[in-house]
C-alpha cells in the first residue's frame, strides 16, 4: 500500500505540474478579468487589454480592450463628436462581447456597414438587466447627443428589480490569499472556468445529485405566462428611465409579443441572415451572430 | 453517478480510504461498505429504483437457497423455484423495458387486421442498468440449478455481488462463479493490481472522454439530419458511431475493471480489441464478451447448441443473435441489428471456421500486419459498421433511408463542421488515429509502456491524463450509451 500511495502521489504531482506548465506555455487558462469601481459602477479595469480565452483548447481566443468607462470597447464615450452619427448600444454579455475580437464587435461591424463618420458606443456588461440599462442611459447617454440608442434585451432582463453592475462598485472583490492563489494558478482557473469546478461543488453541497426525478420535475415546472402576469412582472420603473425613441433590439422568442404590443418603444428584430455560430462551450453567438445584429441595426438606421 | 463526473471523483477516494484503511481487516464490513456505497452510487440517479435491486437480490438469494435445499431432497421443485427467479427478473425487464414495445406492436398488428384499440402506452422510466443486474442475478440461480455453484448464506456478500457499483449499471455481466467467491474471500491489497486498476481507469476515461464524447455531436447531427448530407458524410457518421459506441462501452468496462482491481477484485475482460477482428465470428468473441458468453451458456447451449444437426443449430444461432439484439432495447432496429449479425455469422458457422483465430490476436508478433489480415480487418469492420447503422437509427425506415442515401453515391464536395464547436474535424481524426495506434501497440506488444522502465509508464500515464483534461468537453459529463440498455 505504501508504495502504491507514493506512486500515486508522485503521479498526481507530475500531472499537476505538467498541466500547470502546459497551460502556461500554451496560454490555455482563462484570465481573471480585473474589475474596478468606476463612478460606483462595478465594471472592468479601464485601460486593460489582452486576450480572453475560453474552451478546453482555447477555442475562443479574442482580443479585448477596456475603455475609460470600464466597458469592453475600443471606443471611449468621451470620443463623442456631434458631427458624427453617434449610436449607443446597451446590453449584457452579448454587447460586452468578450467572445469576439473587440475589432469585430457589433459596434465595429455596424460602423463598417454604415460607412464613415459613424461611431458606435458600446455599454455592455455580463449579467446586465433593465435596471442597469436604465442607469447606463441616465449616466452615459442622456446628456450626450446620440442619434440612435439600441437596447438588446430579453424577457428575463425586464423582470429584474435590482441592478447588477450599475451603482454596484462595492462588489469589486478584495484580493485575499485565496483569490491571489486562484489568480496565479492557471490549473485552478482552467478547471473552474472550463469544468465548472466551483459551480459543481456549490451545486453538490446545496442541491445534492441531479436525480432523474429532479430533472423530470424541473422540465415540468415551466409556468404558463398570461398577458397580465407578464405585464405585472415587467419592471416599469426601470423602463421609465428610457425614452420612447430607444430601439429594443430583440431575437424572436426571447422577447415576448406582449411587451412589444404594450409598450411604446421602437423595436427591431434580429434577422438571422447568417447562421449564428457558437463554439458549443459558449452559447453566445460569435462573428456571424454579431453580423446579424449589426446588419439588423444598419437596416433599421438606413430605413429612417 | 457517472464515472466521468466530479461527484464520482469525490466518492471514490472516500470509499477507497474507508475500504482499505478503516475496515480492511473486517471482510463483513468491507462487503457491507460495498453494498452501501453501491446503493448510494445507484441512488444518485434515482433512489426509487433501488427497491428493484433490493427485491431482485432478496428473491435470488432466497431462491438460490431453496433450489439447493430442494436438490438435496431429490430436486422435485427446483425447476419451479428457478422459474420464479426467471419470472421475477424477466418480469422486471419485461415491464420496465418492453411493456410499451409489446403493447404498441400488439395494437399495430390488430389495427392492420381492422381491430382498433386505444393507446395504453405508459410513461415508464427505464431503470438504469436493469438489463445488467437482472442477468447477473439470473446467472446465479441458473448455476445453482445446474449444480455448478453452491449458494451463499452470506446475504451481505450476495448483495455486494449483485450491486457491486463498478459494474452495476453497464457490466461486465459477471458470473457468480467468478465474482462471488472473490467477494466472500478476504482481500489483500496488491500494489501491482491497484496500479493496473489505475491504468485501466485512465485508459477507459481516455476512450470515453477524448474519443466517444468528442464524436458524439457529429454522430448525433449526421444521424438526425442524414437527408441533407452527401454519401461520404453519412459513411463518416457510421464510422464515427462505430468508434463512439466502442469507446463509450469498452471505456466503461475498462473503468469498471480498473475500479474492481483497486478493491482487490477481478472482473472479466469484456472487450478484447474487437475492431482488429478478421471475421464476424472473431468479432463476437471480442465484443461484449460477458453478454455473448451469457447467451451462449444460458440460452444457446440449453437450446441444443450445435449438437442437433445443422438446421437446429442455425435456428439456435439466429435465436441468440435476435435475442441479443432485443436485449439492447425495445425497438425493431436492435432486432434487425441482431439479425444482420446472424446472417453475417452463418457462412463461417456453416463452413465450421467460426472458431478460427481463437488464440492469436491479429496481427500478432509482427511490427506490421500482413496485407491479407489488414484487408480482412477492414472488411469485417465495414460489415460491423454497416450493421451499426440499424443500431443507431431511430427506426428501420430511417436506417434504410440512411443506407439508401449512401448508395445514391452523392459525393458532392461538402465541408462538415463539428456541431459542437463549428470547427472542421481535425482533432477527432488525430485522436482516432492515436487510439488505433495505441490499441495496435497493446495487441502486438511492440512497445510496452509499463514493462521495462517505470519512468515510461508514468510519462505515458501523465500524457494520457493531460489529454483527457484538455479534451474534456466544457458541458456536463455525457452519460454512457449502454446505461440505456
Amino acid at each position: 500500500m505504501k508504495k502504491f500511495l507514493i506512486y500515486s502521489a508522485v503521479w498526481l504531482l507530475l500531472v499537476v505540474v505538467s498541466l500547470e506548465i502546459s497551460l502556461r506555455v500554451f496560454g490555455l487558462a482563462a484570465q481573471t478579468m480585473p474589475t474596478k469601481n468606476v463612478d460606483n459602477n462595478y465594471v472592468f479595469e479601464p485601460g486593460k487589454s489582452g486576450f480572453w480565452v475560453r474552451g478546453g483548447l482555447k477555442e475562443i481566443n479574442s482580443y479585448y480592450a477596456i475603455n475609460k468607462q470600464g466597458f469592453n470597447s475600443i471606443v471611449d464615450y468621451t470620443d463623442l463628436d456631434n458631427k458624427n452619427l453617434n449610436i449607443a448600444l446597451i446590453g449584457d454579455s452579448y454587447i460586452q462581447g468578450f467572445h469576439t475580437d473587440a475589432n469585430y464587435s457589433i459596434g465595429r461591424q455596424l460602423e463598417d456597414m454604415l460607412g464613415p463618420n459613424v461611431v458606435v458606443f458600446e455599454f455592455g456588461r455580463a449579467g446586465g438587466n433593465i435596471v442597469d440599462y436604465g442607469l447606463v442611459y441616465e449616466e452615459y447617454v442622456k446628456y450626450k447627443k446620440y442619434d440612435f440608442v439600441f437596447v438588446l434585451a430579453t424577457d428575463k432582463d425586464l423582470v429584474s428589480e435590482k441592478a447588477s453592475f450599475m451603482g454596484k462598485g462595492n462588489r469589486v472583490p478584495e484580493k485575499d490569499l485565496t483569490r491571489k492563489i486562484y489568480d496565479n494558478v492557471h490549473l485552478l482557473r482552467y478547471l473552474n472556468i472550463n469544468h465548472g469546478l466551483g459551480v459543481h461543488f456549490n451545486k453538490l453541497i446545496n442541491n445534492g445529485p441531479d436525480s432523474i426525478d429532479r430533472i423530470h420535475n424541473n422540465n415540468l415546472s415551466s409556468d404558463i405566462i398570461t398577458k397580465e402576469s407578464y405585464l405585472n412582472s415587467v419592471n416599469e420603473d426601470a423602463l421609465k428611465l428610457l425614452p420612447e425613441d430607444v430601439i429594443f433590439l430583440y431575437e424572436e422568442g426571447r422577447l415576448d409579443d406582449v411587451f412589444i404590443e404594450n409598450f411604446d418603444f421602437k423595436f427591431k428584430k434580429v434577422i438571422h441572415s447568417k447562421t449564428p455560430k457558437d463554439h458549443g462551450l459558449d452559447a453566445h453567438w460569435n462573428i456571424n451572430g454579431r453580423y446579424n445584429c449589426a446588419k439588423s441595426m444598419a437596416e433599421y438606421i438606413q430605413s429612417q | 453517478m457517472f464515472f466521468n463526473s466530479i461527484d464520482f471523483a469525490i466518492f471514490l477516494p472516500i470509499f477507497f480510504i474507508l475500504y482499505w484503511f478503516l475496515i480492511a481487516k473486517n471482510l463483513k464490513l468491507q462487503n457491507l461498505l460495498i453494498v452501501v456505497a453501491s446503493y448510494i452510487f445507484y441512488g444518485w440517479w434515482d433512489y426509487r429504483f433501488l427497491a428493484l435491486i433490493v427485491f431482485s437480490t432478496l428473491v435470488d438469494y432466497i431462491i438460490g437457497l431453496l433450489i439447493w435445499k430442494d436438490s438435496k431432497k431429490g430436486g422435485k421443485n427446483k425447476f419451479y423455484y428457478l422459474l420464479t427467479s426467471i419470472f421475477v427478473n424477466v418480469g422486471f425487464l419485461g415491464f420496465f423495458k418492453y411493456y410499451n414495445f409489446f403493447v404498441d406492436n400488439f395494437i399495430s398488428a390488430f389495427s392492420f387486421f381492422g381491430h382498433e384499440f386505444g393507446s395504453t402506452s405508459l410513461s415508464i422510466i427505464l431503470p438504469v442498468g436493469i438489463s445488467f443486474y437482472t442477468f447477473q442475478t439470473m446467472s446465479y440461480t441458473i448455476d445453482i440449478y445446474k449444480g455448478k455453484l453452491n449458494p451463499t448464506k452470506n446475504f451481505i456478500g450476495f448483495a455486494a455481488f449483485v450491486s457491486f457499483f463498478p459494474q452495476l449499471v453497464a457490466g461486465p455481466i459477471e458470473r457468480a462463479s467468478n465474482l462471488l467467491p472473490q467477494i466472500l474471500t478476504k482481500r489483500k491489497f496488491s500494489e501491482t493490481q491497484a496500479l493496473e486498476g489505475l491504468r485501466l481507469i485512465l485508459w477507459g476515461l481516455f476512450k470515453k472522454i477524448v474519443i466517444a464524447d468528442a464524436l458524439a455531436p457529429s454522430v448525433n447531427e449526421i444521424f438526425l439530419n442524414y437527408a441533407i448530407y452527401p454519401s461520404q458524410i453519412l459513411i463518416l457518421g457510421a464510422v464515427f458511431f462505430a468508434f463512439q459506441i466502442y469507446c463509450d462501452f469498452s471505456g466503461y468496462s475498462n473503468i469498471a475493471r480498473g475500479l474492481a482491481k483497486l478493491l482487490g477484485l477481478e472482473l472479466m475482460v469484456n472487450f478484447n480489441f474487437p475492431y482488429f477482428s478478421r471475421s464476424i465470428a472473431e468479432f463476437w468473441r471480442k465484443w461484449h464478451i460477458s453478454l455473448s458468453t451469457w447467451f451462449r451458456d444460458y440460452l444457446y447451449i440449453p437450446l441444443g447448441g450445435s449438437r442437433d444437426g445443422l438446421s437446429k443449430s442455425l435456428r439456435n444461432v439466429f435465436i441468440i443473435f435476435l435475442v441479443s439484439g432485443f436485449w439492447h432495447g425495445a425497438n425493431w432496429t436492435f432486432i434487425v441489428w441482431g439479425g444482420i449479425h446472424a446472417l453475417l455469422f452463418v457462412p463461417s458457422f456453416i463452413r465450421k471456421n467460426n472458431r478460427n483465430n481463437l488464440l492469436d490476436l491479429a496481427p500478432s508478433n509482427y511490427y506490421l500486419p500482413n496485407i491479407k489480415d489488414v484487408l480482412k480487418i477492414l472488411y469485417t469492420f465495414s460489415l460491423v459498421t454497416f450493421a451499426w447503422i440499424f443500431f443507431r437509427a431511430n427506426s428501420i425506415t430511417e436506417a434504410i433511408d440512411y443506407i439508401y442515401k449512401i448508395l445514391s453515391f452523392d459525393f458532392r464536395s461538402y465541408t462538415f463542421l463539428n456541431p459542437y464547436d463549428n470547427q472542421v474535424l481535425f482533432k477527432e481524426y488525430i485522436y482516432l488515429l492515436l487510439l488505433i495506434l495505441l490499441e495496435y501497440l497493446f495487441i502486438t506488444n511492440i512497445i510496452n509502456f509499463y514493462s521495462k522502465n517505470k519512468i515510461y509508464g508514468i510519462l505515458f500515464d501523465v500524457i494520457l491524463f493531460i489529454i483527457i483534461v484538455l479534451n474534456n468537453p466544457v458541458s456536463d459529463s455525457l452519460s454512457f450509451i449502454y446505461f440505456q440498455f
